[in-house]
């Protein structure tokens, strides 16, 4: 009977995380869950996430209850349709073998650099089927590849997915030089070529987003979709006082405030997240290069300027993903793409509707191939 | 960003700004690792491996052996320090400090204030300190309360690869005399590193866990085993902030102030002896400032006041554990 019990396990999110704390669960013992439906809520040192289930069935015991921590691969429920007996779940538990911790701490992600018109650009990469078109990921201003933590193993499923670092952030080299759209984008463009050769699926989000709508344009036929998450450039003008206090923060509690703009929920913030932010901006050069940047691609009508032009140019189908509650571009419904507002998401989809994103991601790639 | 051992980190810092800065040198006993002997220049490195490569990347002019006389070293970094150079000396264990205090605490900590202002004095004095090694009592100590208890002096310590690079660029970089103290038993602890050259500030702690049952302030090793006791106490349905001041001159105090005030409930784990130790400046500064938000006792965990004992089994217990943190967290707690 055993295959009918289901096990739920802490999740491993991106490259690091080696535990998780079950933060509340949303559902009882006893209670149905259907497949896709939020029923637990994890905390990571970087940030709060809902899990949704994998499949259907009943919520028949909870074993690592809300306010405790598990490593990641721990077995911390179990589902089961009501026909099987307590005595069963008891003996499953027992004997439910806990991944060896260094089985749990491995991740399908793998890091590495690529040259690219004069810059080395770091890569995370989820290999996923060769056979299918590749996808690149594009993160946002101040941020890196972890900003896809929630989406890129699932989406690796279905094909490769590289999440490509932008110039002057997360692993990639210091350019206070390369800081215009128009500059980004060709380093960006040259990497794309060692990457994905032939067509691609692009996503991106916030000025990666801006970025990839560029790049979509360039490619013509090459770019089998392209998904924008909160894109610069194609609604009202970016809040500058959220870049404006991004770019100042350099103690945590300024740090702390900048970021909490991003998301609706405010303590889904976490300290390691804060931290991380921190010491990224006191790389030598970075926050030079994050005010260029601010300047030459966000701020005073740079990241809007050609984008429509640049939508129209994209063959590709176009999918706009946007959080109702977004602080630092406020949603629109650009014209000519299919746009979805989320209710109750800030700036962050990907991370605070992350299931919703990802299967919208997956589900629009596959449509396009 | 790759995994580095703590070692690596602060290699890796010293060669990074000996590249970008002709003013750094280094110095100190063993620093090339057997300088003179032949084929050996090099060999290791210092004592614990932290200089290796500097000789052979920037000569012998910029990375020198010195004589076994600290003295004589570290007042030469004084006056180093005041023609412009930036040298970085490493004394073998902090315990040696006793031999050429006067160099540290009569000199260069008072260089600025003596000469009115118009001096500098960017020297870094590296040393290891820390109980654990099987190393006694001379070699073993954590001596950081004197030096923070001398103004002047900038006293940084370190409790991972990340900031262990990042503080010591900033130490570096820093026009005062900084006294840099490495755990010698985290040398071979990894984590994630930037590749790339970064500072983290002096007087900004880093908040390691947030939680609204209790806040640890740990240092140096003891955050580890903080972190230790925190999952024990996490499983218990306990929550804890741990806060790493990372120097304790200029100490973050803000923060600190900021957590005790949260959670009400205070537990100071310090590797020094307790009198007069971290511990004790720390469980005074919160009880001056932050006296109506407390709801316990600030606890300290400390070693005893004695030496470091030599024999495994009693070096093991002199030092702070995870389940010494836990109990105590338990016991304010439970207040």
């Amino acid at each position: 009977m055993t295959d009918r019990i289901t096990p739920v396990t802490m999740p491993k999110w991106g490259m690091t995380m080696t535990e998780g704390k079950v933060s509340g669960w949303l559902k009882s013992p006893g209670d149905a869950i259907e497949k896709g439906e939020d029923f637990v809520e994890i905390e990571t040192e970087k940030i709060t996430n809902v899990v949704e289930a994998d499949t259907s069935g009943t919520l028949r015991r909870i074993v690592v209850p809300e306010g405790r921590s598990a490593p990641c691969g721990a077995l911390i429920a179990v589902m089961a349709p009501a026909a099987v007996g307590d005595d069963e779940i008891d003996a499953y538990l027992g004997d439910f073998a806990a991944p060896e911790s260094e089985e749990a701490a491995a991740s399908a992600l793998t890091g590495r650099t690529v040259e690219a018109a004069g810059l080395r650009l770091r890569v995370v990469t989820a290999e996923g089927p060769p056979e299918a078109v590749p996808a690149v990921l594009l993160h946002g201003f101040g941020s890196d590849a972890a900003s896809w933590m929630f989406n890129h193993e699932e989406l690796g499923r279905a094909r490769t997915v590289h999440a490509v670092e932008l110039p002057s952030h997360g692993g990639s080299d210091v350019d206070a030089d390369c800081t215009t759209l128009d500059a980004l984008a060709t380093v960006l463009g040259a990497a794309l070529g060692q990457l994905a050769p032939e067509r691609v699926h692009l996503a991106g989000h916030s000025l990666g987003g801006r970025l990839a709508l560029r790049l979509a344009a360039e490619l013509g036929e090459r770019a089998a979709s392209l998904a924008l998450i909160a894109p610069a450039g194609l609604g009202p003008e970016v809040n500058a006082d959220f870049v404006e206090q991004f770019v100042a923060a350099g103690r945590r509690r300024p740090m702390k405030a900048a970021l909490q703009m991003l998301v609706a929920d405010k303590d889904a913030i976490g300290s390691d997240m804060i931290e991380r932010t921190l010491s990224y901006k006191r790389i030598d050069g970075v926050p030079e290069a994050l005010r260029a940047i601010a300047d030459g691609a966000l701020l005073n009508g740079a990241a809007a300027e050609g984008a429509f032009e640049d939508l129209a140019a994209v063959t590709a189908p176009v999918l706009v993903l946007w959080g109702e509650a977004d602080e630092v571009l406020p949603p629109a419904e650009p014209e000519g793409a299919e746009t979805r507002i989320l209710p109750g998401v800030g700036h962050m989809p990907q991370m605070e509707a992350a299931g919703e994103v990802t299967s919208a991601l997956a589900r629009h790639m596959e449509a396009a191939e | 960003m790759s995994e580095k051992t703590f070692r690596a980190a602060l290699n890796e810092a010293l060669h990074q700004e000996m590249a970008a800065n002709p003013d750094v040198v280094v110095f100190g006993e063993d620093v090339t690792g057997g300088l003179g002997g032949d084929g050996e220049e090099d060999a290791w490195g210092g004592a614990f491996g932290v200089t290796k490569g500097l000789l052979a990347a920037y000569g012998r002019d910029r990375v020198l052996d010195t004589p076994i006389s600290e003295s004589a070293f570290v007042g030469a970094a004084g006056g180093a320090a005041l023609t412009g150079l930036r040298p970085v000396v490493e004394i073998m264990f902090v315990d040696f400090i006793g031999v050429c205090l006067d160099q540290v605490m009569n000199q260069a900590a008072k260089f600025r204030y003596m000469f009115g202002g118009k001096a500098r004095t960017p020297m870094v004095l590296r040393a290891t300190f820390g109980a654990g090694a099987r190393s006694a009592s001379q070699h073993s100590q954590a001596l950081y309360p004197i030096f923070t208890h001398i103004p002047g002096l900038k006293v940084v310590i370190p409790a991972t690869p990340h900031d262990a690079k990042g503080l010591l660029i900033e130490a570096i970089r820093d026009d005062d005399p900084v006294i840099f103290l490495e755990n010698k038993m985290l040398y071979d602890v990894t984590g994630e590193v930037p590749d790339q050259s970064y500072t983290v500030p002096f007087g900004e702690a880093r908040v390691v866990r947030e939680g609204g049952d209790a806040t640890i302030i740990a240092f140096g090793r003891m955050v580890g085993r903080a972190e230790d006791a925190a999952k024990t106490l996490a499983k218990e349905g306990i929550d804890v902030t741990i806060v790493d001041p990372r120097t304790t001159s200029p100490l973050d105090t803000e923060t600190i102030l900021e957590f005790a005030e949260e959670t009400g409930r205070v537990v100071v784990v310090d590797e020094a002896n307790p009198r007069c130790g971290m511990a004790a400046d720390i469980a005074a500064l919160i009880a001056e400032e932050a006296f109506d938000a407390l709801k316990a006792p600030i606890l300290k965990v400390t070693p005893p006041h004695t030496p470091v004992p030599y024999a495994p089994e009693l070096e093991d217990a002199y030092l702070p554990d995870a389940a010494r943190i836990a109990d105590a967290v338990r016991r304010v707690t439970q207040h």
